[in-house]
């Protein structure tokens, strides 16, 4: 067999021109990132959505004031919906996928926790999920450090994540339903306040995989509010089981000593009619309604005072 | 150890600076052995059994076939000697793998339950050692070649070597006469062993086929990498020899596939999975269909080309994998283009000893039939396996029957071959869905979804295909200078694109890299 020896490499010669063009390339797309590519909302996979999510919570400055937990029915509450003074203190960690449980780890990666953290109630007994286990595993990557340090490895900045965030705002529709300027008072049966706030919670409930997390929120003065949240009716069975999580939600709200609101049935008030994308998840005009109810019942109904100590 | 991590990363640099710190090939054969075990062994796989305990397996495996390949390789054994050693290799090295493969199997279809749940459950649970079929096949390759011609090119026992005759070796590069030659590598001088150009392949046998055995570029997922292919090869290497331009294009290659189309891919296809596809129209369970073809090809030429260009890396030639094998225009030609270290592996160890094309035309349907299903159940002891083996079997000997497929048709662009490529890929990719859906009966639903439900496509699932699916597309189409002519580009401005290419595609593996998962093939 005859062995071609290959010549020395040279600076002109590949693959020096790739490696130079490629960090080019990226250097560029840096540029623009800074200069006038606004961040993707939307992610094309759930993972991306998810990642988008997470890396907005953790590098957002100022701290957001409300968070919002839960699973992708919860996700679909843009921070975007939310009117001043929320719209740009909010963060969204409904994970597509996930359980309330991934949220709250996320969550607690930042030190200085929101002032009110509204949990949905839709997956509240679920384990953990595999996609929970795999987003939390990937908090342990370096590749989080680097998306946290700078924008180019962010997902919110992918082109993909871009090209398909223009495609999607062209796809949704326009909002044809008229929304009254003054919303309703919430009915008295949509907040339930634990029947009371006083003494300090009991430190051995009953075995909760989300206990921890709630006692460490109110032991930092979070307002924490259970979230039911309306859904489609052509849920999967395991997800349609609306009476069940409500009396579990209901119970635990009375262990935790948390709030809960009941957001299933209001979006009906004043002629509003819900609509969904898949038949589980509200679409863009019903979801930018539910939040504008529910900015409006957060500043309506402020934290009751604990122990004398004013709540937020 | 997965490729596209940053702890693989962390651990190639020191290796590679190890490897080249010293040109001896004592020193760089003994930093690449224990490299390999060491990258065989790392972290848990996705169960959470620890890999470590798989390295003793990995270290019997490389000591049976090394004693038996010594003892094949003597030419002072007898014919008859020599006959038992390979059949007890064969024996030993089938029984392993049937083992890991087959052990749930046997143990939930066979064992009596008199045994006890416990003990049944203990041996279906036995995890199947990643990597095991492609360096089980590797042994058996070895042992079989050893056996047949009686030597390796670049392998000789000690004791069969001509005692050292003081000449001096020659100097700088190894010349050309020297090469794989090795009575005159038997005749160098009396410090072979410490000689960097030394070519005294009776030195280090044992190293020598250990390394073959555990290179990590390509001990768990391949290519499947035979002894005549590799051992002429070992010889200390020095960084100045190193192709950078072949292991920087494949490399990027290998990771833009893998980490961007791959991995990408794996999200939409993650639908195809009971019961969640049985909602989907059923315009996007076709579309699914096609990006689970692109993923599987993707994340297979993916690895195989990381590790082609690893060993670059290293100063080793590894074997071609895949030759844009979704333009086969029919399925005889796919198997020349997919999965080429197996399905050579398998004409040569299976299909020609069975007779091959020599004894007739109902044997030959035969051996094409047996050796494909059995190349299904290399992938798995599973009914989805053994389907996709037969209905390739049943294929290769339908094609064969009409006279299909003899020749490779590599410059036929004839809207005719585009046809016969378009039905090849669709049969193809049917076939691939028994991967994702191990499970027989759910792979029969799917297709009933596919027939029954309503019609529809769902936006985003197109969105992921149509653009990390291009990528493959362009790479079937665009990877050869057939297409370049054809465009009647400049050859300057074709090394410009070419260029450009490579650049844009490790700028898209930095800023879009989907999630991160295992290898298709680490399963099997």
């Amino acid at each position: 067999m005859i062995r071609v020896m290959p010549k020395p490499m040279s600076l002109l010669k590949p693959p020096v021109p790739i490696l130079l063009l490629g960090l080019g390339f990226l250097g560029v797309w840096r540029l623009a990132i800074a200069l006038w590519i606004q961040p993707a909302t939307f992610g094309e996979s759930n993972y991306q959505a998810n990642c988008i999510r997470i890396e907005s919570y953790l590098s957002q400055d100022p701290a957001p004031k409300l968070a919002l937990i839960g699973s992708s029915l919860t996700g679909r509450l843009l921070p975007e919906y939310f009117d001043p003074p929320f719209r740009h203190a909010v963060a969204n960690l409904g994970l597509d996928g996930g359980t309330p449980w991934a949220g709250l780890i996320v969550l607690n990666r930042r030190e200085e926790l929101p002032e009110i953290v509204c949990i949905e109630t839709y997956l509240l007994d679920a384990e953990p999920s595999a996609n929970d286990r795999a987003l939390v595993r990937q908090l342990e990557e370096p590749g989080i450090a680097l998306a946290l340090a700078d924008p180019l490895f962010r997902a919110e900045y992918r082109p993909s994540a871009l090209l398909y965030n223009q495609m999607k705002r062209r796809r949704d529709p326009v909002i044809v339903q008229e929304v009254e300027d003054t919303l309703p008072s919430p009915p008295a049966t949509a907040w339930q306040r634990p029947k009371s706030f006083a003494g300090r919670m009991d430190r051995s409930p009953p075995s909760h995989t989300l206990t921890p997390f709630i006692v460490n929120l109110r032991d930092h003065g979070v307002r924490v509010i259970l979230l039911d949240m309306p859904k489609g009716d052509t849920a999967p069975p395991e997800v349609s089981i609306e009476n069940r999580t409500s009396d579990s939600a209901a119970a635990w709200a009375e262990v935790w000593q948390v709030e809960r609101l009941d957001l299933r049935h209001v979006l009906g008030h004043n002629g509003w009619i819900p609509h969904y994308t898949d038949g589980i998840h509200l679409d863009s005009p019903s979801a930018r309604h539910l939040v504008r109810m529910l900015s409006r019942y957060l500043a309506l109904q402020p934290a009751r005072t604990i122990n004398g100590a004013k709540g937020h | 150890m997965l490729f596209n991590t940053w702890t693989f990363a962390a651990f190639l640099l020191p290796v590679w600076l190890l490897y080249y710190a010293r040109r001896r090939l004592d020193w760089q054969i003994g930093v690449l052995v224990t490299a390999s075990f060491t990258f065989y062994g790392w972290g848990t796989d996705p169960t959470g059994f620890a890999r470590w305990k798989l390295i003793p397996l990995l270290a019997v495996s490389c000591a049976i076939n090394g004693l038996a390949t010594r003892h094949l390789l003597d030419s002072r054994r007898s014919p008859a000697h020599r006959r038992r050693v390979l059949g007890a290799a064969l024996v030993a090295n089938l029984g392993i793998l049937g083992f890991f493969k087959y052990a749930g199997l046997f143990a939930t279809t066979l064992l009596p339950a008199s045994l006890g749940a416990g003990l049944i459950d203990w041996v279906a649970d036995i995890p199947l050692p990643v990597g095991i079929s492609f360096y089980t096949f590797q042994g058996i390759s070895l042992v079989v070649d050893a056996y047949r011609s009686g030597t390796i090119p670049g392998l000789v026992p000690r004791e069969t070597s001509i005692p050292a005759a003081r000449e001096p070796c020659p100097t700088g590069r190894n010349s050309i006469e020297s090469y794989g030659n090795t009575s005159t590598n038997a005749n160098a001088n009396a410090n072979a062993d410490t000689n960097p150009n030394s070519r005294h392949t009776g030195t280090l046998f044992h190293g020598r086929i250990w390394f073959f055995k555990c290179f990590f570029p390509q001990l768990v997922a391949g290519p499947i990498v035979k002894a005549s292919q590799f051992f002429h090869q070992i010889e200390a290497k020095s960084i100045r020899n190193i192709d950078w331009n072949g292991a920087v294009r494949m490399l990027i290659t290998g990771f833009f596939f893998k980490m961007v189309v791959a991995d990408n891919l794996k999200e939409a296809t993650a639908s195809i999975a009971a019961p969640h596809f049985e909602t989907l129209p059923s315009g996007t369970l076709l579309v699914l269909l096609y990006a689970f073809s692109f993923q599987i090809f993707a994340d297979f030429a993916g690895y195989s080309l990381i590790a082609q260009g690893l060993g670059k890396l290293f100063g080793y030639e590894l074997p071609l994998n895949f030759n844009r094998p979704y333009l086969a225009a029919s399925l005889t030609e796919f198997w020349r283009r997919w999965h080429l270290s197996l399905s050579s592996w398998l004409r040569e160890y299976l299909y020609l000893p069975l007779g091959g094309n020599r004894k007739g035309h109902k044997r030959t349907y035969f051996n094409l039939f047996a050796v494909m299903f059995l190349g299904g159940l290399w992938h798995g002891a599973a009914w989805s396996y053994a389907v996709w083996g037969i209905a390739h079997g049943v294929g290769l000997a339908l094609e064969r029957w009409l006279g299909i497929g003899r020749k490779a048709e590599l410059g036929d662009w004839s809207p005719m071959r585009w046809l016969r490529a378009l039905i090849t890929f669709h049969v193809v990719s049917f076939l691939w869905l028994l991967f994702q859906l191990p499970q027989f009966s759910q792979a029969l639903h799917y297709l009933r979804c596919l027939a029954t439900n309503p019609f529809g496509i769902l936006p985003q699932y197109v969105f992921v295909t149509l653009l990390f699916g291009l990528p493959i597309v362009l790479h079937h189409l665009w990877a050869s200078s057939e297409a370049w002519r054809n465009l009647h580009i400049s050859p300057k401005w074709s090394d410009r694109v070419e260029v450009s290419s490579y650049a844009l595609m490790l700028a898209l593996v930095v800023v879009m890299p989907g999630s991160p998962g295992e290898f298709i093939y680490f399963q099997f």
